[in-house]
């Protein structure tokens, strides 16, 4: 019996460091298309970006390189690093590891927006980009920041459900070693994530237009609003009711500890960085991000999501759908946000 | 619980350490622990129908006793049919019971008679055709005299529920699984490397071959109206792969899963694409059910012993029975009629293969009168399968019309790499082993070598387990 517990054991030994030497084959974005896709130009490009603006969509759709640097005088040089459904913590775990490569070299500041904890949905359980970012660490972190943040309990024990599942199935990479070496062995990524400039900013607008095709989801969420336009309005309030009750907040400690350590560690590289709380953001996100906003304070943070300071960000002209602006909103958003980083730089 | 998933790769390890080591020195408790193990397997689907088990074991249990204590033959007839009413009642009412009211319906529309019939959304409880002839065997024999009943109730009843073999065979006979409920078992090192290996295979087998050729044969049976000849042939030629490597695989598993808690099962395919006659495929495939047909159904309705004609309505009434298990539908029963007309030439000309070895067996490579006759028999079985994976006859026959027409000659739509190289990877793999019990029976390789392949199959399993697929033969 021992013996043959013992070749089990080696054997199970062996299989799981073959499945770990496959994770150290490929790039930590594997996992993301569109962050793959921006890494890969911005390596085979030779391109130098002294800015980096990192995201999800309201990053990616909403802030122009070019409208950005005009509006630094020419003291950036940017990049849009965006990409749609990119959430924390997949956006601290790509972040960090960034750091530790070539493509941040060159980079002196960036600007992060600022994310609630992502609860992993039922019907993105077990897909690649609910699984390839999730570390220990990752898992830790989300496991921690449910704890503090999710007061109900079936939905708290949902979201650490899916984290730890996750994590063990990125750790024996069930679900995923295929698409790993589809992606080691594959043609490199492409999708529309570039945009027409190669900054990597593509407005929604624009890419509806030039590929319609590809652009359903994105014209389906368009006639949506169109449909029920009063949906802003109710965005708008509820998210100023958030802002004037702050015993509907919820802070989390673990998630105030992750930023600080993300500032320090690009102070360590000689990155300046912000975080940014972009418009449109749900209440429910809302209550976890500004406690963690107001301890952050606003050298570190630049606050663009409160309805009554800027209500322009929430007038249907400005709107694309209900989460995003349109290409007229997003060149406001973007000189705004352009004028509030040098503000917390002192400029 | 399907064996390939991680609840099931918690399940066993965690099964076997307790069995052989909190269990080893009491017989009693190993069983018992069994059976909460093989409960708790089925449990996993739906507990509630743990019910029909239970109930299939207690009255074939109970009937057993009592045919042993009695010599009245009418006593005995009616505790058989008390029996088989009781298990094929099940059978019949949760599996057949729409097959039987829409047929009815049909045959009363044809003669102008309309019926509205009272539908009931029945659930088919996984593995019933499966235990239900397993517990009625053991009734069976215990009638005609082969067998005595059992006094233990737990052996019996972890006999009936056995959780490698419950939900899909291999469909064991008491004589053979029974007394090793009852006698001690002791761990065998070689038994549980072999049974280890053999789940290596049937999982291999199963995720990473029936699963790859299963997506080709969804896509293509589903738009078959559409695709050319030549792709309706890859089509049903993925299907022949797809339902062995399920089966085969999931019996691989098994067998092997039971050889880890020392116990036996029978094997249940071997080798049945490289058969040389029909006859010959019905030894290789799906052996337990196939000597259960013969022995429960073809012998007692007269076999071959009563001429010519008789033996060919035998033939024919046994196979469109076995197709009847598959599925309550007709195109399973055309699908095992096709396979008894198939045997008629050879029941009329009285042939009988004496050679029960696998096809050239003392040489590397069939003679080519060998290498035809398989061939052959795959076109005869590949044909039938047609019936047997369309979704009713008229599509079954739409679909042979479509494969044979000019296009069969055209290259075939789709990429077919994959699946292709995977299918001759485990043909020649089988071939190359055939001698043996199953592939990964090499023990005069290098460990590094023979390891390498455990490691390459492990890979290959974990790359292409994808999304969660049932094995076909659960819906039987």
């Amino acid at each position: 019996m021992k013996r043959f517990l013992l070749r089990c054991a080696v054997f199970a030994a062996l299989l799981v460091s073959a499945l770990q030497l496959v994770g150290l084959a490929v790039p930590f974005y594997w996992g993301n298309t569109g962050f793959a896709t921006k890494m890969a130009y911005l390596k085979e490009s030779g391109a130098r970006y002294d800015t980096l603006l990192v995201g999800s969509s309201r990053i990616f759709r909403q802030v122009d390189p070019s409208v950005f640097d005009a509006a630094t005088g020419e003291l950036t040089n940017s990049f849009n690093l965006g990409v749609s459904a990119t959430y924390n913590p997949e956006i601290y775990f790509l972040y960090e590891r960034l750091l530790e490569d070539d493509v941040s070299s060159d980079v002196k500041f960036v600007l992060m927006e600022l994310q609630s904890l992502n609860r992993i949905a039922r019907m993105n359980a077990g897909t690649r980009a609910a699984i390839y970012s999730v570390d220990l660490e990752t898992c830790r972190f989300a496991v921690s920041t449910l704890s503090e943040v999710e007061a109900r309990p079936a939905r708290r024990a949902e979201a650490i459900r899916h984290y730890r599942t996750s994590f063990l199935q990125r750790f024996f990479k069930l679900q995923i070693l295929r698409e790993m070496l589809e992606f080691r062995f594959g043609s490199p990524p492409a999708g529309l994530v570039l945009g027409p400039n190669r900054d990597g900013f593509y407005a929604l607008e624009l890419q509806a237009e030039e590929f319609p095709g590809r652009s359903r989801k994105i014209i389906a969420r368009r006639a949506g609003l169109m449909r029920s336009p009063e949906s802003i309005a109710h965005r708008r309030m509820r998210a100023a009711d958030v802002y004037r009750n702050p015993e509907s907040w919820s802070f989390s400690r673990t998630h105030l500890r992750r930023l600080e350590r993300i500032v320090d560690r690009s102070r360590a590289r000689g990155i300046e960085i912000r975080f940014v709380l972009p418009p449109r953001l749900p209440a429910s996100e809302l209550e976890e991000l500004l406690p963690i906003y107001e301890r952050l304070g606003a050298d570190l943070a630049i606050d663009l999501a409160d309805p009554r300071a800027h209500p322009e960000f929430y007038a249907m002209e400005n709107s694309f759908d209900l989460g995003h602006l349109n290409t007229r909103g997003a060149e406001r958003f973007t000189r705004l946000l352009a004028a509030r980083f040098l503000a917390s730089r002192g400029d | 619980m399907l064996f390939n998933s991680v609840p099931f790769a918690i399940f066993l390890p965690a099964v076997f350490l307790v069995y052989w080591f909190v269990f080893e020195r009491s017989l009693r408790l190993q069983n018992l622990f069994l059976l909460a193990a093989s409960y708790f397997f089925y449990a996993w689907w739906d507990w509630r129908f743990l019910s029909l088990i239970v109930l299939s074991s207690a009255v074939d249990y109970g009937v057993g006793l009592a045919l042993a204590a009695s010599c009245d033959p009418r006593r005995r007839r009616l505790l058989l049919g008390l029996s088989l009413t009781a298990n094929l009642g099940c059978l019949a009412f949760f599996k057949y019971f729409g097959f039987f009211v829409s047929s009815l319906v049909d045959a009363a529309a044809a003669v102008g008679i309309h019926l509205e019939p009272t539908t009931l959304r029945i659930v088919l409880p996984v593995g019933i055709s499966f235990y239900t002839f397993q517990t009625l065997s053991y009734t069976l024999d215990i009638y005609r005299g082969r067998i005595e009943p059992t006094r233990d109730a737990v052996s019996f009843f972890a006999f009936v529920s056995f959780f490698p073999q419950l939900v899909a065979g291999p469909i064991e006979r008491a004589a053979s699984l029974l007394p090793q409920f009852e006698r001690n078992r002791r761990f065998d090192f070689q038994e549980a490397r072999d049974g280890a290996r053999r789940i290596l295979w049937g999982l291999f087998k199963k995720v990473v071959v029936a699963d790859t050729c299963g997506r080709q044969v969804n896509i293509i049976f589903a738009a078959s109206g559409e695709l050319s000849g030549s792709t309706l042939l890859l089509g049903v030629f993925y299907f022949a792969f797809q339902i062995y490597c399920d089966f085969s695989g999931y019996s691989d598993v098994a067998i092997g899963s039971a050889k880890l808690l020392g116990i036996r099962l029978r094997d249940n395919f071997d080798l049945p694409y490289f058969s040389r006659d029909v006859a010959e495929f019905w030894r290789r495939w799906h052996i337990s059910l196939s000597s259960w047909f013969r022995d429960y159904v073809y012998i007692p309705l007269g076999g071959n012993r009563h001429g010519k004609a008789r033996q060919v309505a035998n033939v024919l009434a046994t196979f469109g029975l076995s197709g009847l298990w598959h599925g309550a539908s007709w195109n399973f029963v055309v699908w095992g009629l096709l396979h008894g007309s198939y045997q008629i030439p050879s029941v009329l000309r009285g042939r009988r293969r004496p050679d029960r070895r696998v096809a050239a067996w003392s040489t590397a490579l069939p003679r080519p009168g060998e290498l035809a006759r398989i061939l052959a028999t795959f076109a005869l079985t590949l044909f039938a399968w047609i019936f047997f994976r369309a979704e009713d006859l008229d599509h079954a026959l739409r679909y042979t019309a479509g494969m044979f027409t000019a296009s069969l000659f055209g290259a075939p739509q789709f990429d077919h790499g994959v699946p292709l190289a995977l299918i001759a990877g485990l043909l020649s793999a089988e071939w190359v082993q055939r001698r043996k019990a199953h592939p990964l029976q090499f023990d005069g390789l290098p460990t590094f070598l023979r390891w390498s392949v455990y490691l390459a199959l492990s890979l290959a399993i974990i790359a292409f387990f994808g999304e969660r697929r049932d094995f076909i033969y659960f819906q039987f």
